[in-house]
């Protein structure tokens, strides 16, 4: 039991570090190479588990091979398009101006039931407004709306916006998150601003946000955002 | 740029790991099989084979745990079942014992078969 305990541990490590190395990608974002190495990945680790008798060098060795593997498909896909082609597929248009093609529908194998529910995951209810919906090679639609449908941006109505830029936290439970300042290129002095405006201390914040324009929300420990 | 070093630091440590297994599998093969058959040799000579099979035990328990880090334990544990026989078999001046050298011999060379870089290991 003990050394299943430890045997899983060290499985744990080595498979994460195998993820860290592939990279940050979600399941659904994967390509169809990254997939199989991942499912390869699970299954490789549980064999050692399961049987202790099993040399668990054989396991880690089997991970590190997967992740080399990747690592090298990843960088000669993005140096040959061929390869890239042949490994991940290409993206297939399935409506082009604002016609379906069947052919390429019938090529994966989609019936129109899929696109619909593809399309109504896009938040796009109506296949009329669609001009372009092309899959991609991990599976996901992508959506280009009829000029027509598309939403108004504030250029097009000629309205000014207010500057705005991404907040990110700066104050959490308490305390000062110093690369959120860095990021976002601003002072403590803009945090002890807006704590002396609040009538606050560090202490009692919950969460700061804050915009490289200094605009953002706090949230002080036990209220409501 | 820091994956390809990953993958080479990777590939280095799975080169080093490879040259070890295999170099720890073919000198475990060796010297137990030198002894297996100094032992089938002092059986058909009259010789003293009883301290020949014990050299063989000693040498197998001194090899064993670096064995099991790179094969099976099943493996291993059937060697060892079966080289812990020999002293028994010497004893007792069975003829069983040259047959259990044989199949120490014959587990000894899968094990060093398997390792090898052959089609059937890879198949």
């Amino acid at each position: 039991m003990t050394i299943t305990l430890i045997r899983t541990a060290i499985m744990y490590l080595f498979v994460t570090i195998g993820i860290r190395l592939m990279g940050k990608r979600q399941i659904g974002d994967m390509q169809p190479n990254e997939l199989v190495v991942t499912l390869l990945m699970s299954e490789i680790a549980t064999i050692p588990l399961q049987d202790i008798n099993q040399p668990i060098i054989n396991g880690i060795a089997a991970i590190f091979a997967l992740v080399i593997i990747e690592i090298l498909i990843s960088v000669l896909t993005m140096k040959s398009i061929k390869l890239r082609k042949l490994m991940n597929g290409k993206s297939l248009v399935i409506i082009k101006n604002g016609a379906i093609d069947e052919k390429a529908m019938r090529k994966v194998r989609m019936t129109v039931i899929d696109l619909i529910e593809m399309l109504r995951d896009r938040d796009v209810f109506d296949i009329s407004t669609v001009a372009f919906a092309v899959l991609e090679v991990n599976g996901s639609l992508s959506v280009m709306l009829k000029p027509e449908h598309q939403p108004l941006t504030p250029i097009e109505a000629k309205v000014k916006i207010k500057k705005d830029g991404m907040q990110l936290p700066v104050i959490t439970d308490g305390k000062i998150i110093e690369e959120s300042l860095v990021a976002l290129g601003i002072t403590r002095e803009i945090i002890n601003k807006r704590l002396k405006q609040g009538n606050y201390c560090i202490s009692d914040v919950f969460l700061m946000t804050l915009d490289r324009y200094g605009n953002g929300t706090t949230v002080k420990k036990g209220e409501k955002v | 740029m820091n994956r390809l070093i990953a993958a080479a630091v990777l590939l280095a440590f799975l080169c080093g790991l490879s040259i070890g297994s295999y170099s720890t599998i073919h000198k475990t093969h060796n010297e137990l099989y030198d002894n297996i058959t100094f032992c089938e040799a002092a059986y058909a000579e009259n010789g003293d084979f009883a301290a020949a099979s014990d050299k063989v035990l000693a040498n197998w328990l001194r090899r064993e745990k670096m064995l099991s880090i790179f094969i099976d334990r099943n493996i291993t544990d059937d060697i060892g079942e079966a080289i812990s026989r020999l002293q028994p078999l010497a004893q007792s001046g069975s003829d069983e014992f040259l047959a259990e050298c044989a199949e120490i011999k014959i587990k000894l060379n899968n094990v060093k078969k398997d390792s090898g870089f052959n089609l059937r290991s890879i198949f």
